[in-house]
């Protein structure tokens, strides 16, 4: 099988959390799916070199986060401010759920925010979280709770 | 039986205990009823807050062509070796300068090529 075969078998069960994940990042469906694609040429470029013994899903979430961060940067200057969301994204009941649940994390520190994200929005496990983040476990195990913490503290003191 | 951490209620609840930690939690919950209770309220906003977040879930349409990039080497080489039979082949058809010229327009045309295929 060429690489690019391999590839992209790894890849097709993870676009849909990538989608939600980076949509929680830009808070744009436009944005989120620019991000995507650059993230999956990017991820083929480097899929060479992709250490076997890591985890898949955590290498290429780690470049699909460096892709937001430039879609981002990119289009900053287009924002009033960074909870600006796109219109296009609030059409239905069910798009105002995950980001009412976006714009409370974007009220917990950057470090907590990043972990709920990689948590709820990609559904990595602790092991994927660790890596991406190069932290170890137990940091993860304790960070998360204190995230948890603080985002039931931001979305009671907004339902109040 | 050392003391349950908050953060490891929370690790509990995640499955990312390991199974002699996730045994002893579990005694743990079944005699006591506060831990119980707080486990219970960790779980429904662990359940709201992932049924959320899935509702931002779909699938994007992706374009991943590893040949375009190969195709562009293809022709740059082809460029280059179709500009070097014209040099060898040129002066049996031509004069010299003429050839020359033409040598020069070859060479900046195969590194126009190259540069364009770098760029990508």
């Amino acid at each position: 099988m060429l690489d690019s075969e391999r590839y992209a078998q790894s890849l097709s069960p993870l676009l849909g959390r990538a989608i939600a994940y980076a949509r929680a990042l830009l808070r744009s469906r436009h944005d989120a799916e620019d991000a995507v694609q650059q993230a999956a040429m990017r991820g083929l470029e480097r899929f060479a070199t992709f250490d076997t013994n890591r985890s898949f899903k955590a290498w290429w979430f780690a470049i699909l986060r460096n892709c937001c961060i430039d879609v981002r940067r990119d289009t900053h200057a287009s924002r009033t401010t960074p909870l600006d969301v796109d219109p296009s994204d609030t059409t239905t009941s069910l798009d105002e759920e995950w980001q009412r649940l976006a714009a409370a994390m974007e009220r917990v520190s950057a470090d907590h925010r990043e972990i709920l994200q990689l948590k709820y929005f990609a559904d990595q496990s602790y092991a994927e979280i660790a890596d991406m983040l190069a932290i170890p476990r137990g940091t993860v195990m304790s960070r998360l709770y204190l995230a948890r913490k603080a985002l039931a503290a931001a979305m009671s003191s907004e339902q109040s | 039986m050392k003391t349950i951490e908050p953060y490891e209620l929370s690790a509990y609840l995640d499955g990312e205990l390991d199974a002699v930690r996730t045994q002893e939690i579990e005694r743990a919950l079944g005699r006591d009823p506060a831990l119980r209770a707080e486990l219970e309220s960790m779980k429904t906003l662990d359940e709201a807050w992932a049924a959320a977040a899935r509702t931002a879930v779909s699938r994007p349409s992706l374009r991943l062509d590893p040949v375009v990039g190969d195709s562009r080497l293809i022709v740059s080489a082809a460029v280059i070796i179709v500009g070097l039979l014209a040099v060898r082949l040129a002066p049996k058809f031509i004069d010299l300068m003429t050839a020359g010229v033409l040598a020069h327009v070859v060479v900046l045309a195969a590194t126009l090529a190259w540069l364009v295929r770098s760029d990508d």
